[in-house]
């Protein structure tokens, strides 16, 4: 048999061997998912629930897929939350989910030079922070929801709130640690807002070691009501600040949801729940092969809490036109 | 070995395109079969699916036209006090997110009240519309109209705006509800759609500029896709090959299309193992049909190789090439075998000439012994004649048998052996002189017979007739060949010569004349030499004849 014979025989046993490797592919051979490695920097106590849900939608939207979630619980101190951030780059994680400031601070030291997809939950602005380049464009590798723009903050919306809610108040006092950036920026909102609709504000300056009972000595006692921030200062001593404003009779806004299941009388802010449905759809483009930096940076949709035993407390009465936009409401005491 | 070569490609091509050309074309045209089938049906689905998203889509904004309108209509909206709308307002924003922002605009384009979702509206952030063409043509047609989409700086949404006219029949326009609606809200409603695996739905506006697509940086790149009623195979928005299917549907006055895209492979995928089974089966009867073909171009060629390798051998032995690089052995077994098997057929036909002389030799002797019981002088003249023309051809199968190639004999060896058997015959050898005059030629056999008898004949002749009386006389015999090919035989006495030709006498042995001189083409020419006597003489072609000619004219012969 000649040379050209053996060398088309040759071609002819390769090209079978290839059909039968692509039919049996084209005929349904499956390959089983890759461990997808998703971890979680959170500093924050409400972070949990954000997780959660976030957990489960993702689940749910890709039911085939086969997951590791790296959460180590909230984390306060920065140093342990840049170690968790390390060990989580040591790990190889696929998928970064960040809450907060801190968080973002710690995961982008840690995955410096890489290209891990992050997504930041609950950034006031994360473009003046510098974490990303653009809202429409984010750039790099990077994207998420933020609760707050360079202009108008929602907290100027939830001071509204406040004045529809009791139409009795006129000075507003805000005890809050105006040295943390993410703060100062929602006070400047507020004070825009409140010189709108003539209110006065009195901001209480808390610092970093301040005794609770200090702070609240503090507050003035001819204030119509108590506006809370998202502070990491502050929030330690957030249920002593509920007691106080039910004790003085007057209302107290707190910065998020879980703040009205406390005892806080109202909120105007996202939902945890809803937020992790909306990261988790996130999280799934990117999954899908999306370059993060080019998935818009999106805000979280914002709803009224009401907490009418709270209300009850303090002796408002709620007109029904605002009770009506009420989203969620809590009857649970302050503890 | 270059032609065994291609004949061993051309049978092997030739037996797969005979056996593979009717399967191939067979698989083809199922292939094009099964994809118009496909390709029909998967359409169809994206068409569906097309229609109901189109559906659900304009729902989703009548709805929201219609909500906005009948709030606006039965709340007395332009009736009521400035916190009243905005109560009224905040609460249509905070219903389910689905607007940004909700703005009551007077009849005559004043901005009065904006509510935002996400942030307080400053009072001298309200806007004039009067000269703004959606109020422009929403008061003027008292229709619903849709804006262009725009983007919020601040959160990087995009929105769709539109303007609904709040009226009643006795008074008119009241004034006019504009609302941001949010695209992250269609957005979302595409993804909860039923789709096909890796079909994507997505909507275009009157300019078609992509206003909502599941991946919301199609829609912030301001993306357009045009010709969506253009149904097939192309190139979509994603940049892939897909399969577009598009309805339509209209918001207000506008037309907007909704179009399902869907990667060719995915929507084309049950097409995939029906293609791979074919791919398979093809190169599965590629795969026998060349191995069949290998088998019978070896059963073909394999013998006319051995057949040139053994010609090249024996050319190259016969050249005295050295053979023993190319199969010495079995070209020498097989040369042994012919040379063995020509010198049996030399021998076998030696033997049957030998056999044959020996036979025709006891014919004679038997012819010879019967004439002596003969007592009539003529009759036993006619055997002594007859076993001389039977001994003629013995002594022509004699020499035959002691030739080397068993195909010719030397004239003048026949001549010389005839004479010597004719002349013992004859009362008186030695008065009568015979001279030979005669070159060694090269008779064919298939000639020998007939050339002997005729000169046996003539012989005879001579020496009884020529000279009778015991007359002394002189008898030559003389053949020469000439560079055609012939022979010119001469056969020349001083006798008494040959009576006149009428006078002859028409016996047996003119007979035998005619007919041998027409077995060798030739004519007999009778003359009469100057110093008296007679000359007989012929020529003819000593070549050997060609043995079809030889059958024609046998067959031409016996009529």
């Amino acid at each position: 048999m000649g040379a050209v014979m053996r060398k088309f025989l040759i071609i002819i046993v390769a090209s079978i061997f290839a059909a039968v490797v692509i039919g049996a592919g084209a005929m349904g051979c499956d390959t089983r998912s890759r461990l997808i490695r998703i971890g979680m920097v959170n500093p924050s106590a409400t972070g949990s629930i954000v997780i959660e849900s976030f957990k489960a939608e993702l689940a749910a939207l890709r039911p085939k897929a086969d997951f590791e979630f790296l959460y180590g619980g909230p984390i306060r101190e920065q140093a342990f939350l840049e170690a968790w951030a390390r060990e989580l780059r040591e790990k190889k994680t696929d998928l970064l989910l960040v809450l907060t400031e801190p968080g973002m601070d710690a995961a982008m030291s840690a995955f410096s030079g890489t290209k891990t997809p992050l997504i930041f939950w609950v950034i006031s602005n994360p473009v003046k922070a510098g974490y990303i380049e653009d809202l429409q464009r984010p750039g790099s590798n990077r994207t998420g929801v933020t609760i707050g723009f360079s202009g108008n903050l929602v907290d100027g919306r939830r001071l509204e709130w406040l004045t529809r809610i009791d139409p009795r108040v006129k000075r507003v006092c805000i005890p809050c640690n105006p040295d943390d950036p993410a703060v100062a920026e929602g006070l400047n909102t507020v004070r825009q807002t409140a010189a709108e609709i003539g209110v006065v504000l009195t901001v209480v300056r808390v610092a970093v070691g301040d005794k609770t009972e200090d702070v609240l000595a503090k507050i003035p006692a001819d204030q119509d009501a108590l506006y809370l921030m998202p502070d990491r200062v502050v929030s330690p001593m957030r249920l002593e600040l509920y007691r106080e404003a039910v004790s003085r009779k007057i209302p107290l806004s707190g910065p998020v949801g879980n703040s009205v299941e406390e005892g806080a009388l109202f909120s105007y802010t996202y939902n945890e729940k809803e937020l992790g449905v909306q990261t988790a759809r996130m999280a799934d483009l990117i999954l899908a092969g999306h370059d993060p930096g080019t998935i818009p940076v999106e805000t979280p949709e914002f709803s009224l809490y009401l907490n009418t035993a709270t209300a009850k407390a303090i002796g408002l009465e709620i007109a029904p036109e605002i009770l009506d936009q009420v989203k969620y409401f809590s009857d649970s005491p302050i503890p | 070995m270059k032609r065994m070569g291609r004949l061993r490609t051309r049978i092997t091509f030739s037996f797969i395109v005979a056996a593979v050309g009717p399967i191939g074309l067979l698989s083809v045209f199922m292939g094009l079969m099964g994809y118009q089938v496909e390709l029909r049906q998967a359409l169809e689905n994206q068409q569906i699916a097309c229609s109901h998203a189109g559906a659900r889509i304009a729902d989703f904004f009548r709805s929201t036209e219609e909500r906005l309108r009948s709030f606006g209509v039965y709340s007395n909206f332009h009736k009521r006090t400035s916190d009243e709308r905005w109560l009224l307002l905040s609460r249509l924003v905070g219903d389910d997110n689905g607007f940004e922002t909700i703005a009551w605009i007077s009849a005559v384009g004043k901005e009065e009240l904006r509510v935002s979702r996400l942030e307080f509206v400053r009072p001298r952030e309200l806007k004039d519309y009067a000269q703004e063409e959606e109020y422009l043509r929403a008061v003027n047609t008292g229709n619903v109209v849709y804006g262009t989409l725009t983007f919020n700086e601040r959160s990087g949404e995009p929105y769709l705006s539109v303007v609904v006219p709040i009226k009643s029949q006795s008074e008119g326009i009241h004034g006019l509800l504009r609302a941001e609606i949010r695209m992250k809200i269609v957005w979302d409603l595409l993804r909860t759609l039923p789709t096909s695996p890796g079909e994507i739905l997505f909507v275009l506006d009157k300019s078609n500029t992509v206003i909502a697509h599941p991946y919301s940086s199609v829609v912030l790149s301001a993306m357009q896709f045009f010709e969506p009623e253009r149904s097939g195979v192309r190139r979509g928005i994603s940049g892939e090959i897909c399969v577009i299917a598009a309805s339509h549907f209209f918001l207000g006055n506008d037309e907007y299309h909704l179009v399902s895209e869907r990667p060719w492979g995915q929507a084309l995928e049950s097409l995939l193992p029906i293609a791979g089974f074919i791919a398979v089966s093809m190169l599965a009867a590629i795969a026998l049909a060349v191995f069949l073909a290998a088998l019978q171009g070896n059963g073909l060629v394999r013998p006319l190789e051995k057949l040139a390798d053994f010609a090249v051998s024996l050319g190259s032995s016969a050249k005295g090439a050295d053979t023993d690089s190319y199969g010495s052995y079995e070209t020498s077994v097989l040369a042994d075998s012919i040379i063995r098997m020509f010198s049996q057929k030399n021998l076998l036909l030696g033997e049957l000439n030998h056999r044959l002389k020996n036979n025709l030799q006891i014919i004679a002797g038997l012819i010879a012994l019967k004439s002596d019981d003969v007592r009539d002088a003529g009759d036993r003249e006619s055997f002594l004649r007859m076993r001389d023309r039977i001994n003629a051809m013995a002594i022509v199968h004699d020499l035959v048998y002691r030739s080397e190639d068993l195909s010719s004999i030397d004239g003048k060896e026949l001549l010389e052996k005839l004479v010597g058997m004719v002349r013992p015959s004859l009362e008186g050898e030695s008065r009568i002189a015979v001279r030979f005059d005669v070159e060694s030629v090269s008779i064919p056999i298939e000639k020998a017979i007939a050339f002997c008898l005729l000169i046996n004949e003539f012989l005879i002749n001579a020496l009884e007739h020529a000279f009778p009386d015991s007359r002394r006389g002189n008898l030559r015999i003389a053949a020469k060949g000439t560079e055609a090919g012939m022979l010119a035989v001469e056969i020349t006495d001083d006798g008494i010569g040959m009576p006149e030709s009428g006078a002859r006498k028409k016996g047996l042995g003119s007979v035998v004349i005619a007919s041998l001189s027409g077995q060798l083409r030739t004519r007999i020419e009778y003359a009469v030499p100057p110093g008296g006597g007679s000359a007989i003489s012929f020529i003819f072609s000593t070549t050997p004849t060609d043995a079809s000619l030889v059958r024609r004219t046998e067959r031409s012969g016996n009529g």
